[in-house]
């Protein structure tokens, strides 16, 4: 598992972003790091939740991924500045009052497998 | 030396100086004949810095012993740099990357475990002592060294560091050493994250730009990854206001891997188009320090190398592996030298009246110290594109000018480039790239201006005057010499001296050429002057015929008396210790131990080849080197033991393991383990495993009918001294293509130069470092390749010799250059 800095992969999310909606959570991201390619969503958990591929899906650029159609012939192009909302389309009570923690694990195609660690409260 | 430093640039000797650097690894580069080869062609080439690594582990076999001798003598290495006139970059670690295993760090810290390596465990920051006593001695060892050469103008403490929490005690420690040891140069640190790490702690900021590491892929189909260099100047700026825009490693080239796609698809890829791009880029954005990473490829000799890159370590750098000049170099050294000709240390990025095309990248600069402006274009469409009224060819881009003045006239605007510029008192020379889509508006001193189109043939001339009373003449003169691209690319700068039709210079006026040339002189003074060269010299070629042929590694036998070697503990869930934990850090580990005739299987994982004999008989002989999304993965393997192997109650098992060494750590915490990482049997006995490192090469008695699993192919070949003599460059390959066999160590004057995995790479032409080579006077060359997988055909000695009787290695130059006489 590779080792980014925590204080800086944080700041891809958008905090205060995380919210219930009327078909499972939302939280949005922007890449302040640098361009970078997503070639595999692989889960989200949330809490003690953990959320499979096929409920996950990202929108960006009005565009919606499905994660499970991305890969390594199918990335997602993430550019620096760019924003976008992660969706995960299942009715769970997973959120919390107060902090929750958010684990997105992606795969690039240069570093491997990522997992990235966020809080965020509703 | 002076070196301090503003917002703008660097200001030595109290001038602002553009750093052009480059990158060269002393421990992939061999000796002072190689160092003074790649550091001439680099100077020649219009660097004037070059950037060195110190290597810690390459020095340090053992805690508090430094070894600074022969091919590690770093003094030489130094001298030569400052004797040539580059300045010098120094890193010191002691974390250095560069694809070594533990990424430079010695092994022997790795198995003290109070010691935390880079004091960092699992991302989180934790001071060592342990481990800080042992940098102590490294940078005591260095520093005094450095130290000596006023030519160091920038001095890196750790490279590429990074915490969780981003706490900066070890970077201030570590600044504050070299400051105790007296040095005065700015430190910096690397910041591969661009993220403003450190940037408090340190007197310059400096950054990695690496927009395209996966080489599987084509830069030109994802052109999104220049974004953060497109914004560098906006993004570094937001953290750092008060020192020069310093790219530490700006990409010119990448590493391959075993099991990648070779390094002429990376060159093809990483070529002339990119380091354009990267460059130009990169000034477009203020920055007046940058150092192409690397400069020169080298080779991974010894256990030098990390456990994902094979024995070639090219990179697709501007200058190969073998010292070739790449398409790429002469790219560079068209920049350099114009960057030579118009210091641009002190530009402001202004507002731009004219539109940016769909994929295209255009930015403009005031220029204070040339007076004028400077406009950058870029386009990354498939099809030529008009940016400005400038036509750009696909993934191209150019600096031109707009309003500089010159002697006797100005450049209004141009879509042609300048090369370079000659001049004294009152005449110059603006050598422009010819470009028949494009024009140049110059004025001349009476205001008029005129349109000349850049379609002109190679040397034409369009010269101007403009009237002066204090100048000899009685006028100024500006000449503009048009010349193709392909004529710029053999064109080298030398003093104030252009050579046309060279394949390489040295600074000191040796004009090199492989085949017969028409060379090229001039000067501002003289004109143009010309001479024929016609190297005399071949290509030699030495077929390797009648290898002696035997058995090594008489510790598979059975009877080898293994007593003095040393315990590792077979932990209770059958992992062993790693290798290292009993002083063992080589590449070829021996594991000999005892089983019982009842056992029917063995489960086994190790790193990353292996071999099991039992009673001196190969059950399995494995390469179990794995990757998967880019991790290396353990392979877990079960053998079946036919019963015929196991003949007594207690029955010796003897288990060798080709190690690649450990990973580079840039990500990860350094030092997972290597070696036989685990062992069980179905009847889960605990086995008393005794262990030592490196392969007997010692000759043992054998018919030939024997089974040779481990066996050397010894040859010698001499070599014409001319080859090697100053003034000749010839470098040598071993060229492995021809050969039956899979796997194989190369070893040349006992020197391990090379290892060979057919599957794994696809490398098979095996430089032969000059260094570690005899001329004929001195002797004989000697090469084993030791070769333990052999290929299913070949069962015994006679096999082998039978075979080598219709295979042909050779030992044959790459290429071969010859010197014609200094021009000085």
């Amino acid at each position: 598992m590779a080792v980014l800095p925590d204080f800086l992969i944080k700041r891809v999310y958008k905090k205060g972003s995380l919210r219930k909606t009327d078909k499972g959570i939302e939280f949005d991201l922007k890449n302040v790091l640098g361009p970078g390619v997503i070639s595999g969503l692989e889960s989200i958990q949330i809490n003690d939740y953990i959320f499979k591929k096929d409920v996950i899906s990202f929108v960006t650029g009005g565009v919606e991924l499905l994660a499970t159609k991305v890969d390594e012939l199918n990335p997602i192009q993430f550019r620096l500045n760019q924003e976008g909302t992660m969706k995960l389309a299942e009715s769970v009570n997973c959120l919390k009052n107060g902090l929750n923690q958010i684990i997105l694990e992606i795969m690039n195609p240069e570093a491997g497998k990522l997992k990235i660690t966020f809080t965020d409260a509703i | 030396m002076d070196c301090v430093f503003d917002k703008n640039s660097l200001i030595i000797d109290g001038k602002r100086t553009f750093i052009k650097s480059g990158s060269l690894h002393y421990f992939h580069t061999f000796g002072k004949n190689e160092w003074f080869d790649r550091l001439s062609k680099m100077k020649a080439g219009g660097y004037n810095a070059v950037d060195l690594y110190f290597c810690w582990s390459f020095h340090s076999p053992k805690p508090d012993f430094y070894d600074f001798s022969d091919y590690k003598n770093i003094r030489e290495l130094l001298s030569i740099a400052r004797d040539l006139g580059l300045f010098i970059i120094a890193r010191l670690g002691p974390y250095i990357n560069a694809e070594l295993s533990g990424g430079g760090i010695p092994y022997w810290l790795f198995k003290d475990k109070t010691a935390v390596i880079r004091n960092r465990k699992n991302g989180d920051y934790i001071y060592s002592k342990s481990f800080m006593n042992a940098l102590k001695g490294w940078y005591n060892a260095l520093l005094p060294v450095i130290k000596d050469f006023d030519n160091v103008i920038l001095i890196q403490v750790e490279n590429e560091y990074s915490t969780n929490g981003g706490e900066t005690e070890y970077i201030e420690e570590l600044a504050q050493m070299v400051r105790e040891a007296g040095i005065k140069a700015p430190v910096f640190h690397n910041d591969a994250y661009i993220a403003g790490m450190y940037s408090d702690v340190v007197d310059i900021y400096a950054c990695d730009v690496y927009p395209f590491i996966n080489p599987a892929n084509s830069w030109k189909d994802s052109t999104f990854a220049f974004d953060t260099l497109d914004n560098l100047e906006d993004i570094v700026r937001d953290f750092n206001n008060s020192s020069p825009l310093f790219i530490a490693e700006l990409q010119a080239g990448w590493y391959d891997k075993w099991l990648g796609c070779g390094y002429e698809n990376i060159r093809e890829n990483l070529g002339f188009n990119h380091i354009n791009i990267m460059t130009k880029t990169a000034i477009a954005n203020g920055v007046t320090i940058f150092n192409h990473y690397m400069a020169a490829g080298g080779t991974n000799i010894l256990d030098l190398a990390a456990d994902e890159v094979y024995t070639s370590y090219d990179f697709a750098a501007p200058i190969s592996e073998f010292g070739a000049i790449r398409d790429n170099f002469k790219k560079a050294k068209e920049i350099n030298y114009f960057l030579d000709a118009f210091n641009l240390c002190e530009t402001e990025p202004c507002s731009m009246d004219f539109e940016v095309p769909e994929n295209c990248f255009a930015k403009l600069r005031e220029d204070k110290i040339n007076n004028c402006k400077w406009k950058f274009l870029r386009n990354l469409n498939r099809l030529e594109t008009y940016i400005d009224g400038v036509c750009v060819d696909a993934y191209d881009m150019k600096i031109l000018p707009c309003g500089l003045k010159l002697k006797a006239a100005e450049i209004v605007t141009s879509g042609l480039e300048i090369f370079t510029k000659l001049e004294d008192e009152d005449t110059e020379t603006v050598f422009l790239i010819s470009d028949f889509k494009n024009d140049i508006k110059i004025k001349d001193a009476n205001g008029f201006e005129t349109l000349i189109s850049g379609d002109k043939a190679d040397f034409e001339t369009v010269e101007f005057k403009a009237p002066c009373n204090s100048c000899t003449t009685g006028a100024k003169v500006t000449k503009f010499i048009f010349i193709s691209r392909k004529i710029a690319n053999d064109c080298w700068k030398i003093a104030n001296k252009l050579i046309f039709g060279a394949s390489f210079v040295y600074p000191n006026g040796k004009i090199f050429a492989n085949t017969l040339r028409k060379i090229k002189f001039y000067t501002v003074k003289d004109g143009f002057s010309e001479c024929i060269f016609e190297p005399e010299l071949s290509k030699k070629k030495i077929k390797l015929t009648d290898f002696e042929v035997y058995f090594a590694a008489p510790e598979i036998e059975a009877e080898y008396d293994y007593s003095d070697w040393k315990s590792v503990a077979h932990n209770d869930d059958f992992t062993l210790c790693d290798s290292f934990c009993s002083d063992v850090y080589s590449e070829f580990v021996w594991y000999k131990g005892q089983i019982s005739r009842e056992n029917t299987e063995i489960s086994i994982s190790a790193r990353h080849i292996f071999a099991i004999y039992i009673n001196g008989r190969e059950l399995l002989n494995r390469n179990s080197y794995k990757y998967d999304n880019l991790c290396q993965v353990d392979e877990h393997l079960s053998v079946l033991i036919p019963p015929e192997f196991l003949k007594y109650d207690k029955n010796e098992i003897t288990i060798l393991v080709q190690n690649l060494g450990f990973d580079k750590g840039f990500t990860n915490d350094i030092g997972t383990p290597r070696g036989l990482i685990y062992f069980k049997t179905d009847k889960n006995e605990k086995i008393d495993w005794k262990i030592r490192g490196r392969i007997t090469l010692d000759k043992r008695p054998a018919s030939d009918n024997q089974a040779p699993y481990l066996a050397v192919l010894e040859n010698s070949f001499t070599i014409p001294d001319i080859y090697l003599s100053k003034g000749v460059m010839a470098p040598f390959v071993l060229n492995m293509n021809k050969t039956p066999f899979r796997r194989a160590v190369i070893f040349l004057n006992d020197t391990k130069i090379g290892r060979f995995i057919r599957n794994n790479s696809p490398q098979e032409k095996f430089y032969l470092p000059p260094h570690f080579l005899k001329k004929e006077s001195e002797g004989k060359n000697v090469l084993k390749i030791v070769v333990w997988e052999k290929g299913h055909r070949i069962r015994s000695v006679y096999d082998y010799k039978n075979y080598l009787q219709n295979i042909v290695l050779t030992v044959e130059n790459h290429k071969v250059w010859e010197a014609l006489n200094s021009v000085n």
